[in-house]
């Protein structure tokens, strides 16, 4: 058994799960500079409250399983990215004391909205820069980062940022769609008729832009033609129901296609960083730490994965249906 | 007088008395007589404190 | 402060590690402190408890809330800042860090939404099991990453090939030489930390003459686990020193202000010191004839190891050392004299009247926190100059990040870290300020899956879904 390989695809999973569940309620943060009505305002943060702090748990399981798994990738890929990494942790912990004074203090709210999204955004973009600077290649020698910390604020990257921040949008738009009543029902599908095509063209710029940026990518396409074809279909097939759908019943449909349009969209990036974990420069193996602490974290990961995925999973269902307009605290 | 003097004396073994018995104990607790007295001492310290919490309550607390 | 990575690095590490371990460890005592108070509920059916066990709620829930952001913010840090030292260490301290986020995440996940928000939902019983579970996970929690911290102290069970750890033995490493003296030292500190808080805010509201009921049975509860925690506490620390003295000795010669190899007899007991790293000497220093030699070797003309015994380039700064370990210590003696006082006061059946001892008590309020950190820094300075203990140097474990990035960083986490300690004292003093009767049975945080299990919310939920919408 390649143990290796299957602790890189529990750090792909998580990174995943991470991306689908706190997506939307960074895109819905990121939603709230746009909505002036107060009401809506509440309304949104409301879809967003039962279930949003978890979903960053899936942050902390990649990290951890870096630095268990792949140390040589975690020490690599910490300083190569310092400066988008704290910027998003702190503004992670800015939206979670946001959204408690929030609660707390009544009087100040509408500035805490914006906190709340501007902490959002730049969690975000932080996000997509992050990304981007993987794709273009980490400066590396041996096993130390030899770049400069600033090298992930490239054009490149900055089109990445635009890239996820656009994407996440997508989905929290699907995710309002799905959730809420009203005038925000109308907000959120004119949001995704911009949001959408600005996605679907930055995705693809993204796309062909980092053919030229990263030859390592020029070669995956040309190693798996087939494979990147059909997911690039995939994400253009979402992309146009999603579109289709915007508006119409089932109020689902939507955010279905937005998850299968970025879930296909992070399969494209597996393809093209695959065996690699530092992309195209270290692979899984090399980058592996000793076979007994892959082994201890499996067992760990296998144990408590199930467990947060079933709790998760009955929270959501729990909250299922549209949001209450009167928000949950209507009967406090 | 006199009856102000016994008091104040009273006063007085009453700050001495747990004070010394308070770093003797600490000493003991931390070795200085040896390890067996360290560990005679701290289930002394430990039982003594659950023996008098659970016989004296404090006032007001009527149960 | 000079513009050195290497400083700069530790600088930034060390702040956010110490605004961190405040609240893990007010999680783990509170934890504890709740599960003992709803079992005293059940039994009793007290309604007393019931409002201790509400008020606290609040309280822990905030509290655990900031650990995890600044938790997270630390799982990222081993890289950002010691990338060389995440390479080396990650085969050990890796996994025991995985395990220990796993484990908050399963006892999250699992338990903590119904002890936050179920009361009403679930019988008082699995209640009961929900705030044991809790309890539980974060001793767990302390368990792991105080493992891996102890084998940075006291590495075991590996070995080095072609310039990387390979895990020889997994039980060496997790158990390794100092794992199990310091696990009970900190859980300790823990409970000692949520006893001087629960007895301070009764002695606060007893001086107020408020809410009598409630700050008496505080504060008979809090001096109560002091008293016998603190005696368990100072015996731990003593069997932990003489561990340290054979794992570490660097840091125990640190750690008294001596510096010649021998020192004068018979040893005093230094309380003050001004050390000169540079001269190797201290300029002045104010001690307990004595007491040095009485404490240190257990005899009246003992000589005391002093700093010159290790060689310059593995010695700590002796200040840092030094002081971290006083105050720990002092506190603990500090302590130990309130729970000594409040035993000889209970015996005179004066506990909730004498108003000196009620302003000594409000005083000790935020002492096992402060203890807490003299302690960590004790540990964390005394281990250098390495990171790990005899194998790898902090200098030669920092990222390749420049001066001024780390400078601008440590900036931004001061004032965002600010922000959150704000954020959570004034929460803190409404609560406070509120009393004990208007607690409610839920916690009163937000914004988390565990609202998932709010009695209204829950009734709300199902009946939107109800109307099929």
């Amino acid at each position: 058994m390649d143990i290796p390989l299957l602790c890189a695809g529990f750090a792909a999973l998580s990174v995943t799960f991470y991306v689908l569940l706190d997506g939307f309620d960074l895109g819905v943060g990121a939603l709230l500079l746009l909505q002036r009505h107060e009401k809506s305002r509440d309304h949104m943060v409301d879809s967003i409250t039962p279930t949003w702090d978890g979903n960053e748990t899936w942050l902390i399981m990649t990290g951890v399983t870096l630095l268990a798994a792949f140390p040589i990738a975690y020490g690599i890929l910490m300083p190569a990215l310092y400066i988008p990494i704290i910027v998003m942790l702190l503004a992670l912990g800015l939206r979670g004391v946001s959204f408690e004074f929030r609660a707390q203090m009544k009087r100040y709210r509408r500035r805490w909205d914006v906190i709340f999204a501007i902490g959002s955004i730049a969690a975000a973009s932080m996000q997509g820069l992050i990304l981007g600077a993987l794709l273009e290649g980490i400066s590396v020698e041996g096993s130390t980062f030899s770049g400069s910390v600033f090298d992930c604020f490239r054009p490149f990257s900055v089109l990445c940022a635009i890239c996820v921040l656009a994407g996440y949008v997508v989905l929290g738009g699907c995710w309002l769609q799905f959730k809420a009543t009203a005038q925000l029902h109308g907000f959120s599908g004119r949001t995704l008729r911009i949001a959408l095509p600005l996605f679907v063209l930055s995705f693809f710029a993204v796309g062909g832009m980092s053919l030229f940026v990263q030859a390592g990518i020029l070669a995956a396409w040309q190693d798996h033609p087939v494979l990147l074809g059909t997911l690039s279909c995939i994400v253009l097939l979402a992309a146009f129901i999603l579109f289709g759908s915007i508006g119409k019943r089932p109020d689902v449909r939507p955010l279905i296609a937005g998850l299968v349009m970025i879930a296909a969209g992070i399969g494209g990036l597996a393809v093209l960083v695959f065996p690699t974990i530092v992309p195209f420069r270290i692979s899984i193996w090399d980058a592996s730490s000793s076979r007994l602490s892959q082994i201890f974290l499996l067992t760990g990961a296998i144990v408590v994965t199930p467990v947060v995925l079933g709790y998760s999973f009955f929270a959501y269902w729990v909250f299922r249906g549209k949001t209450p307009e009167k928000g949950w605290d209507g009967y406090e | 007088m006199l009856k102000n003097l016994s008091s104040t004396f009273t006063k007085i073994l009453g700050f001495l008395v747990p004070v010394l018995v308070g770093v003797t104990f600490f000493f003991a607790i931390i070795g200085v007589f040896g390890l067996g007295i360290a560990v005679a001492g701290l289930l002394v310290a430990v039982i003594g404190a659950v023996v008098l919490v659970r016989r004296v309550p404090a006032e007001g607390d009527a149960r | 402060m000079s513009l050195n990575p290497a400083t700069l690095a530790r600088v930034q590490f060390a702040f956010t590690v110490s605004f961190h371990i405040i609240f893990p460890t007010m999680s783990i005592g509170l934890a504890m402190f709740l599960a003992v108070i709803e079992g005293l509920w059940l039994k009793t059916k007290d309604d007393l408890y019931l409002q201790i066990y509400r008020f606290w709620l609040s309280i822990f829930a905030m509290g655990f809330g900031v650990g995890v952001v600044t938790g997270i913010v630390l799982s990222f840090e081993f890289g950002l800042g010691f990338a060389k030292f995440a390479q080396l260490a990650g085969p050990a301290v890796g996994p025991m860090i995985a395990l220990e986020v796993l484990t908050s995440f399963f006892l999250e996940a699992g338990f903590l939404g119904i002890m936050l928000f179920g009361m009403h939902r679930v019988g008082p019983k699995l209640h009961f099991f929900a705030t044991c579970m809790v309890a539980l996970g974060t001793l767990l929690s302390a368990s792991w990453i105080l493992s891996a911290n102890s084998w940075m102290q006291t590495p075991d069970g590996v070995a080095v090939r072609d310039g990387r750890l390979v895990v020889i033995n997994w039980w060496h490493v997790v158990n390794n030489p100092s794992w199990l003296v310091r696990l009970p030292h900190m859980l300790s500190a823990a409970y000692l930390t949520a006893s001087f808080l629960v007895a301070g805010v009764g002695a606060w509201y007893l001086l107020q003459g408020k809410h009598l009921a409630f700050a008496k049975k505080s504060v008979a509860l809090g001096t109560a686990f002091a008293t016998v925690l603190i005696a368990g506490q100072v015996f731990i620390g003593d069997i932990l020193y003489g561990t340290m003295l054979k794992y570490q000795p660097s840091k125990m010669q640190a750690a008294e202000g001596f510096w010649g190899k021998e020192s004068a007899s018979p040893a005093p007991y230094y309380w003050v010191i001004a050390p000169d790293q540079k001269g190797q000497r201290n300029r002045f220093a104010l001690g307990i004839p004595y007491l040095g030699s009485i404490w240190l070797t257990h005899s009246l003309h003992g000589r005391v190891e002093g700093l010159k015994n290790t060689p310059r380039d593995a010695q700590p700064i002796m200040g840092m050392v030094f002081y971290g370990f006083r105050i720990m210590y002092g506190i603990a003696i500090l302590m130990f004299a309130v729970a000594t006082a409040s035993l000889w006061l209970r015996w005179k059946r004066r506990l909730f009247t004498t108003r000196w001892f009620l302003r000594c008590l409000v005083t000790m309020t935020p002492s096992g926190i402060v203890a807490t950190l003299g302690g960590w820094y004790l540990a964390e300075t005394g281990r250098q100059p390495w990171v790990i203990f005899g194998m790898l140097r902090t200098i030669d474990a920092v990222s390749p990040v420049p001066a001024q990035t780390l400078l601008a960083t440590l900036i931004a986490f001061v004032c965002i870290y600010a922000f959150f300690v704000t954020a959570f004292l004034i929460f803190i003093a409404r609560i406070i300020r509120r009393g004990p009767e208007s607690a409610s049975i839920h916690a009163e945080a937000s914004g988390s899956l565990k609202n998932a299990l709010r009695r209204q919310v829950l009734d709300r939920a199902n009946a939107n879904a109800a109307v099929g919408r």
